[in-house]
């Protein structure tokens, strides 16, 4: 029905029914008029019958409008409001909305139409919004494809998206490898990441490889069914059933495949498929230009790794590293795997760096040049590409490596080729690759790049390598300037000081600092006197070096400096400064000072000797081994009569013919070092004549005891036997003379020598004066001092003497021996006399001796008592009237006077005597002179000796090559060699037994260094620890020849140390013992004593107590007995000891002290050594005690002459002394302890002596004469008994 | 009678020597000092002396000097409680005994050295 019909329905039900009611309502009224009456007077009745049914009429109305108003609102409002809400929805976006009305009318087709049009809407809707979805995956494909750079990045958003967009579980896109033999996974939504890379296809394979072969889509709905799919594992790819692969065509190639996959089994539509083929155009494009951009990415980052690389390079300077980051540049640059440089040296390449190579390469051979790769490429000069390198050989591959691809270029400086580099195993994408075009211009700039910047490292290197050299020369020469032991001044043009070093300071006296820029005269401070300015400037101008020593003073002491300027040159040439060496030969010049006054009194002493020689009355001459004439003295001119000149280098002219061979044997004899005395023979004067002659031929032997030539003194016997027969007859004197002469000259010992002078003088077989007295010019004091004195005391004196003498009928020969072999007594009263005689002789004396010596003449004088020349007291004290006086003259000069007289016999002393005397006061004069001057020099030789001698440590002299010259005694005893042995040879062998020298010792070094060096060095060989000195010796030029060394035996003095620690020990240990023993034995000795007595007197049990007393008394005292050792007695330790050793030890400690007492010691040993048994240290006191007393015994000084010999049985020590001797009396109880007789001394000497000798089993024998001395003989048996 | 002087300090040991001397038959004398000792020495004028070594004031040695500087031929026996013969002065002794309670070698010495009393 519809609305219009429904409408006028309704219309005419309410019409009907308001004219139904409103009648209704009408007659209503006109019934119901009876109402109850009551309530409504009167007229009410009527009126309320007419209301009511108005008002139930009206009612009706009412109710029935509204009715029917609801019933229309609510038949229209519901298809209305339905309609509403679809129009809602609908704008809401809801398409699927649909209105449900059930009606006819035209709601119903309102809401048909209504759902049409939502339909439509809907769909329209759907399919635009698919579009949109399409545009905005586009959109945001091309997005992707522009928000990255990298294709990878780019592939894996697109996969990203279209996954999403496509609401499909995977999306991945594989793309060809260069050779488009297969195809990789590149980007992938959904399949597991890392198979990116690495899950590949060939052509043809699978789904994938089916798309891409055929370039069309391939869509599978369930791959399950599908024969072609290939499942590839590393993609976990199996829970995904449907698949759809595209292929990414562009410009009618296949550039590879996109595929999307989904869990569940579903067909690809249309639109899908042409969606993707879209998007699979976009990847193309977008592949495209990320290849473009790739490639030109690369170029530029190839210019950029190039530039960088140049830069990089450029700025290294040290070359090892620069190789190696030339190395690791390249192989990044190149995606290489690995890098080698080589360069060249000599013919062959060797490896200098190495990038991501194992460590082995470093060690690989060198490469020959055209030997592998890297020798081709260095011989030809031009790169070599090698794809497949194990087709090239074995020598080229790298241990370790697997080379496949290859590219070398030569590193090329110029036109030089200086190596190569190699790079291994191109990589691209994660895979192996080959070198391309590209990769070979890139590498030859690189080779051409590096090969500048490696020269230019080298350059470098060298550069810094020279560089170092000139700081480390800087440097050397600075440590020098300072640390040299001499001055160092540089001084510049202007003369100002540039530099100093610090040895300057000890003469400036201050901080060298100081004189730096100033005038170099300022160098001279204080009082040192240096002024280099003059040799400055000298060498300035002339560019010569000078050298000059100047001498200055330091602190008062003489200075004396070398000094040296040296020129330096500019490059130019021009001296820019002069450099000072300043050297200290303070010293050098001392010690050749000395040398030089040593040197003089060596050739004085030499003089005296010559002119000894020249003076003599005898021919003295020497000559070599051949016989040719060394020297030829006066005498031999006197007697030979050819002068020095006629005979010197020639051979010896006065041996006659018929008597060479005699002479030829006597000379054998002399080369065995014999000495020919007196032997009487022939010989040949200038003339021809022969004369007898008596010779005496002796060896001249020098330093080193060789034989070098003859000495022979000749005597002209015809001569002397002439005068003999003259003085037969004439002067029986003279001959006398001469063998007083001749006795003379057998001693060299000064008082004998005086003695015997005075002693033939005084002779009666002699000159035959009654006494005579010598005196000698001391002209310092310009006074005579007496010498000696001979001659009886008084007139009984001489009766009694000349008795004796004549008795004994000695003659002046048997006197001169006794006086040459005998102790010299010096107790006479003349003799003292003659000690204390002081006559001045100053130029205001007018004594007659002043006279003599003045005047150089004789003095006879006759009258003494009324001369006035005369000294009284002279005269009282010699109780004399008459006496002579004669000069002694050597070489004119008075050295001392001669006075005899004839007191006893009062014999007039005639011209005649005085004549002789005169020729005897010569001889007496030039043999004192010479007994002088001999004592004086073997004094002074004899100290030497004794010193080097009994020195007790080693002393040695080695020459510069280790070569022995002298040693002592302590080298002998040590070494255990004679002598001979060990002069000669070389130190190192005789001391350390080595064959080369010995590291520690400090010769080397001193000969190095001039200076003395002293070492502590243990020496296996000696056995023992030495303090060894080296000193160096040089001669007389200042030139160091050799060394002295003194070598002693420490080890010996730390023994002897800890033995004395020892021993101090003991002495406590002992005093201690003597303190117990005297707390301990004294009550005992009461207690045990008093004990026995009771014992005696007690009887029955009392005795019994006492007797128990005296027994544990016994005991106990011979505990203590045992505890401290008394059983002993005094015992003496028999060892085999070296008696002359012991006995030079003893000397040499009284050497000062008998210098100071003017005691000359005489050592006469039969043998070097002399072995005993003893006990050293008890022989050592005993013989000490011998050799105090004898120095004890001559406070005027004498001679103390020590013997040791051996007899049979016994070693014989003698001590002999010149001193007073001893009385009987004195001799009765010399050995008696605290017998004295000197004022100190514990009297106790000579009875330890004697008992140390006994306990030696030895014994001590005394011989003794009053005025004489004393010498003692010790006897000790050479073996134990 | 022979006079024999002996010097100890050790007042038991003059004790025991005076009765065992004396009982021998000698004369004996005492000195407790060194001092003493060379103080009695001229007055007493001894054939014999015993000395022990060890005294507070001078010790025997100085006193053996003394004596014998004045009489060198006077024997003189060290009787002491330690061994002093290595000493070189003991050696002027005639004899050097070393202290015990039989007294027997002492008296056996004096009688070698000055005979019976």
């Amino acid at each position: 029905m519809s609305l219009k019909r429904r409408f006028v329905l309704f219309a005419a039900i309410y019409i009907s029914v308001v004219l139904v009611v409103g009648w209704m309502a009408y007659s209503i009224d006109t019934i119901s008029v009876q109402s109850p009456a009551g309530e409504y007077p009167g007229g009410y009745a009527e009126r309320f019958g007419l209301y009511r049914v108005l008002t139930f009429s009206l009612f009706v109305i009412l109710a029935l409008t509204f009715y029917f108003v609801v019933r229309a609102a609510q038949w229209i409002s519901a298809p209305v409001g339905r309609l509403t809400e679809g129009s809602r929805r609908i704008r809401e976006g809801d398409f699927a909305f649909r209105i449900d009305l059930d009606r006819d009318d035209e709601f119903g087709s309102l809401a048909a139409s209504f759902n049409e049009m939502a339909a439509a809407l809907g769909e329209s809707h759907n399919r635009l919004r698919t579009k949109l979805l399409e545009s905005e995956t586009l959109m945001e494909v091309s997005q992707a494809e522009n928000s990255s750079l990298e294709l990878g990045a780019i592939l894996s958003s697109i996969t990203a998206i279209v996954a999403s967009r496509m609401n499909k579980d995977v999306c991945s896109i594989y793309l060809f490898t260069e050779d488009r033999k297969s195809l990789v996974l590149r980007a992938t939504k959904g399949l597991a990441p890392s198979a990116v890379g690495t899950a590949r296809l060939a052509i043809g394979e699978g789904i994938v490889g089916a798309a891409a072969r055929e370039m069309s889509p391939v869509a599978v709905a369930d791959v399950r069914s599908d024969s072609r799919f290939k499942e590839l594992p590393e993609t976990r790819e199996t829970e995904y059933l449907s698949l759809l692969a595209l292929p990414i065509l562009r410009e009618g190639s296949c550039l590879g495949v996109i595929t999307i996959q989904s869990r569940e089994v579903y067909a690809y539509s249309g639109e899908e498929i042409d969606f993707l083929t879209l998007i699979s155009h976009n990847v193309g494009s977008a592949i495209r230009n990320a290849r473009l951009y790739d490639s030109i990415r690369r170029r530029l980052q190839r210019q950029r790794m190039l530039h960088e690389l140049g830069m990089a390079i450029n700025s290294i300077l040290d070359l090892d590293q620069l190789l190696h980051d030339v190395c690791m540049r390249t192989a990044q640059l190149l995606n290489a795997e690995g890098a080698i440089i080589r360069l060249i040296e000599g013919d062959h390449l060797i490896i200098k760096a190495s990038y991501g190579l194992p460590p082995g390469v470093e060690t690989m051979r060198p490469l020959a040049l055209g030997e592998g790769i890297a020798g081709i490429v260095a011989m030809e000069g031009r790169p070599l590409n090698v794809d497949n390198a194990g087709s090239f050989g074995g020598h080229v591959n790298v241990p370790g490596v697997d080379a496949k691809s290859v590219l070398a270029v030569p590193l090329r400086a110029g036109a030089v080729v200086i190596g190569t580099i190699g790079l291994y195993n191109k990589r691209s994408h994660g895979a192996d690759a080959t070198f391309d075009i590209d990769d070979i211009e890139t590498m030859s700039s690189v080779g051409a790049m590096s090969a500048i910047a490696i020269e230019n490292a080298r350059l470098y290197r060298e550069e810094k390598l020279r560089e170092s050299e000139v700081r480390m020369a800087g440097h050397r020469l600075e440590t020098l300037f300072e640390s040299v032991q001499g001055g160092i001044i540089t001084i510049g043009r202007d003369l100002a000081v540039r530099s100093a070093n610090r040895f300057v300071e000890r003469w400036i006296g201050g901080d060298v600092d100081s004189i730096i820029g100033r005038h170099c005269s300022a160098i001279r401070t204080g009082e040192t006197g240096i002024i280099p300015v003059e040799p400055v400037a000298e060498t300035f101008e002339t560019g010569n070096p000078r050298a000059i020593d100047v001498q200055g003073h330091m602190d008062g002491d003489p200075l004396y400096l070398q000094m040296t300027t040296y020129p330096m040159r500019h490059e130019s040439g021009e001296i820019e400064e002069v450099i000072i060496f300043l050297l200290d030969i303070t010293e050098r010049v001392r010690s050749q000072k000395e040398m030089l006054s040593l040197y003089s009194e060596v050739s004085q002493t030499k003089k005296y000797l010559e002119s000894l020689i020249d003076n003599s009355a005898d021919a003295i001459i020497t000559t070599d081994l051949n016989g040719n004439v060394m020297s030829w003295n006066k005498g031999a001119e006197r007697i030979y009569w050819y002068s020095a000149d006629e005979v010197i280098y020639k051979p010896i002219p006065v041996l006659p013919e018929f008597l060479l061979p005699a002479e030829a044997e006597n000379t054998e004899l002399i080369r065995r070092k014999e000495t020919l005395r007196d032997i009487e023979t022939l010989r040949r004067r200038k003339d021809g004549t022969l004369i007898e002659v008596s010779v005496t031929l002796s060896p001249v032997i020098d330093e080193y005891g060789n034989v070098i030539g003859v000495s022979g003194i000749s005597r002209d016997i015809s001569d002397k036997r002439r005068t003999e027969q003259e003085l037969t007859r004439r002067n029986q004197e003279l001959s006398r003379l001469l063998f007083i002469s001749n006795a003379m000259r057998s001693t060299l010992d000064l008082h004998r020598l005086l003695r015997m002078t005075l002693t033939a003088v005084t002779m009666s077989d002699g000159l035959g004066f009654n006494r005579a007295l010598l005196l000698e010019v001391d002209s310092d004091r310009r006074i005579l001092k007496g010498l000696m004195g001979v001659g009886p005391g008084s007139l009984e004196d001489a009766w009694r003497i000349w008795g004796e003498l004549a008795m004994a009928r000695k003659s002046l020969e048997n006197i001169m021996d006794e006086i040459a072999s005998q102790p010299i007594q010096r107790t006479s009263f003349l003799d003292r006399l003659a000690q204390n005689l002081e006559i001045p002789i100053g130029d205001d004396a007018d004594s007659i001796l002043a006279t003599v010596v003045r005047e150089k003449k004789p003095m006879n004088v006759s009258d003494a008592r009324s001369d006035a020349r005369v000294d009284p007291i002279l005269v009282q004290q010699l109780g004399t009237e008459a006496f002579a006086l004669i000069p002694l003259l050597s070489q004119d000069k008075v050295v001392g006077v001669l006075w005899v007289d004839n007191l006893f016999n009062r014999r007039p002393i005639t011209d005649d005597d005085l004549r002789f005397l005169a020729a005897f006061g010569n001889h007496v004069a030039s043999a004192v002179e010479s007994a002088r001057l001999f004592e004086k020099v073997s004094m002074a030789e004899a100290e030497l000796e004794n010193i080097f001698e009994s020195i007790s440590d080693m002393v040695y002299f080695n020459d510069r090559d280790y070569n022995i010259k002298k040693v002592n005694k302590a080298v002998v005893q040590r070494i255990g060699l004679p002598e001979s042995r060990i002069v000669g040879r070389k130190c190192y062998e005789v001391f350390h037994g080595i064959d080369e020298p010995f590291h520690k010792c400090p010769h080397s070094k001193t000969i190095q260094s001039g200076k003395a060096f002293i070492e502590e060095v243990e020496d296996p060989n000696l056995g023992g620890v030495f303090m060894v000195s080296s000193s160096p010796i040089r001669d007389l030029s200042g030139e160091l020849i050799g060394t002295v060394h003194i070598s002693r035996d420490i080890s010996d003095a730390r023994r002897l140390n800890e033995k004395l620690k020892k021993a101090e020990k003991m002495a406590a240990l002992g005093e201690m013992a003597a303190k117990i023993a005297h707390e301990i034995r004294n009550p005992l000795t009461s207690i045990g004593g008093f004990a026995r007595r009771l014992e005696k007197q007690l009887d029955g049990k009392l005795k019994n107590y006492a007797t128990i007393m005296v027994d544990s008394v016994t005991h106990l005292e011979s505990l203590l007995k045992d505890i401290l050792g008394f059983v002993r007695e005094t015992q003496i330790v028999l060892m085999r000891g070296d008696i002359v050793e012991i006995m030079d030890q003893i000397v040499s400690l009284f050497a000062p002290s008998l210098k100071e007492k003017n005691i000359l010691l005489e050592k006469h040993y039969q043998d070097i050594s002399l072995e005993v048994p003893l006990d050293s240290n008890k022989i050592r006191e005993a013989l000490t005690n011998l050799i105090t007393n004898a120095s004890q015994a001559m406070e005027k000084g004498g001679v103390i002459s020590v013997g040791i010999w051996k007899t049979d049985h016994d070693a014989v020590i003698e001590v002999r002394d010149t001193g007073t001797g001893m009385s009987e009396a004195t001799l009765k109880h010399l050995f008696d302890p605290f017998f004295t007789t000197k004022m100190s001394g514990t009297g106790l000497g000579l009875a330890i002596t004697q008992r140390v000798i006994e306990l030696h089993r030895g014994r001590i024998e005394v011989e003794t004469e009053q005025g004489i001395g004393t010498a003692f003989r010790i006897y000790l048996p050479l073996k134990e008994e | 009678m022979m006079k024999i002087l002996v010097v100890d300090d050790d007042k038991r040991i003059q004790l025991l020597y005076q009765a065992e001397l004396e009982e021998e038959g000698y004369e004996v004398f005492i000195a407790g000092s060194g001092s003493e000792a060379i103080e009695m020495f001229d007055t007493v004028n001894p054939d014999l002396v015993t000395l022990d070594i060890l005294m507070p004031d001078i010790d025997g040695i100085q006193v053996l000097r003394k004596m014998k500087e004045k009489n060198p031929l006077l024997p003189v026996i060290m009787s002491t409680a330690y061994d002093y013969r290595d000493d070189f002065a003991v050696w002027a002794s005639e004899a050097y005994l070393v202290k015990s309670s039989d007294l027997a070698e002492l008296k056996l010495t004096i009688k070698k050295l000055i005979g019976g009393p």
